[in-house]
């Protein structure tokens, strides 16, 4: 049964989209690549992984998008706001297929998540900054990014 | 400041929308408020703003949202990507929300990082990791009049 206590709900701007989590993690991660860049139009993702079987559409679905061979993205249609992203492919234990990764943006209270991680910060934009105590990685020096781009490859050829 | 040159060109993800700006950005800031965040699924947005007679469409065209009586929002129809918001306010008092301008999203830029910020806007929904001790203003959406005036301006016009 759903604690309905713990679960949290959001949405896209319109409205048509609505999504509810059962078991959200309290902590999620920046992504500063060129690709969360321009998908936000902003100047990284801020996410929360979450396992699929926690997170459920309540209202609408997003459509669909598939960014590249190891990753698909949702979005509402009518208004634009991105909603989830997913691996197709597992970059890392971590970065798995299990998981659905969620905007906090969308989120209806995103101030409850905090932040602990940065990746992609080799396009990290200069003006901003952040605790670097926390881990920073670059998605150039990921090996386990490349070896999933070239299993996604070789997967649709 | 800008560290951009003319023709500033940028597109979505997918690539179905390309469009170029012959005129460097007027001014550029992020907007913390819940519709931004909502828009962006992001901490903020970061817009740039531009004349609207300087942007054009190389490839494509955005699909339009109308996101209050305010404001137009265009975003890729196929890949998702955000990439403008326009105000429709006639005869707005702030030159930023009149309809013959046009904020770019910079993440969209094809050179994000040759821009750099002037403000912050809507700091009263700024998330609580995000710290910017720059200086820089910053204002609440809630306390500024202007706004309060441009929905009223925008609903007596549509009755």
């Amino acid at each position: 049964m759903t604690d309905k206590t713990k679960s949290v709900t959001g949405g896209c701007l319109c409205g048509a989209v609505r999504y509810e989590i059962s078991e959200p993690p309290s902590e999620g991660g920046l992504c500063h690549c060129r690709v969360c860049q321009k998908t936000t139009g902003s100047a990284f993702e801020a996410l929360i992984g979450c396992l699929r079987a926690t997170f459920r559409y309540t209202k609408g679905e997003p459509k669909r998008y598939r960014s590249s061979s190891i990753m698909e993205k949702c979005f509402c249609s009518h208004c634009g706001s991105p909603l989830t992203d997913r691996y197709l492919v597992p970059v890392s234990e971590f970065l798995s297929t299990d998981k659905v990764w969620v905007h906090i943006g969308t989120l209806d209270e995103p101030e409850a998540i905090t932040i602990n991680s940065h990746y992609g910060v080799e396009s990290q934009l200069p003006w901003l900054h952040f605790d670097e105590s926390q881990p920073r990685v670059r998605c150039d020096e990921d090996t386990g990014l490349a070896a999933a781009f070239a299993a996604g490859e070789a997967a649709e050829s | 400041m800008t560290g951009h040159t003319v023709p500033i060109t940028g597109g979505c993800l997918c690539g179905a929308i390309r469009y170029e700006v012959s005129e460097l950005p007027i001014e550029t800031g992020t907007c913390h408020c819940r519709d931004c965040q909502k828009s962006t699924g992001s901490a903020f947005m970061v817009m740039a703003r531009f004349s609207h007679a300087a942007l054009r469409y190389i490839k494509g065209e955005p699909k339009l949202y109308r996101s209050s009586s305010i404001k137009d929002k265009g975003f890729c129809s196929n890949c998702g990507s955000l990439l403008c918001d326009r105000y429709l306010v006639e005869n707005s008092e702030t030159p930023g929300r009149r309809p013959d301008m046009v904020w770019i999203q910079i993440g969209t830029l094809d050179h994000p990082e040759a821009s750099s910020v002037d403000w912050h806007y809507g700091v009263e929904s700024q998330l609580p990791w995000v710290n910017f001790d720059d200086g820089l203003p910053q204002r609440r959406c809630d306390k500024d009049p202007g706004m309060a005036a441009d929905f009223a301006a925008a609903e007596a016009g549509e009755e």
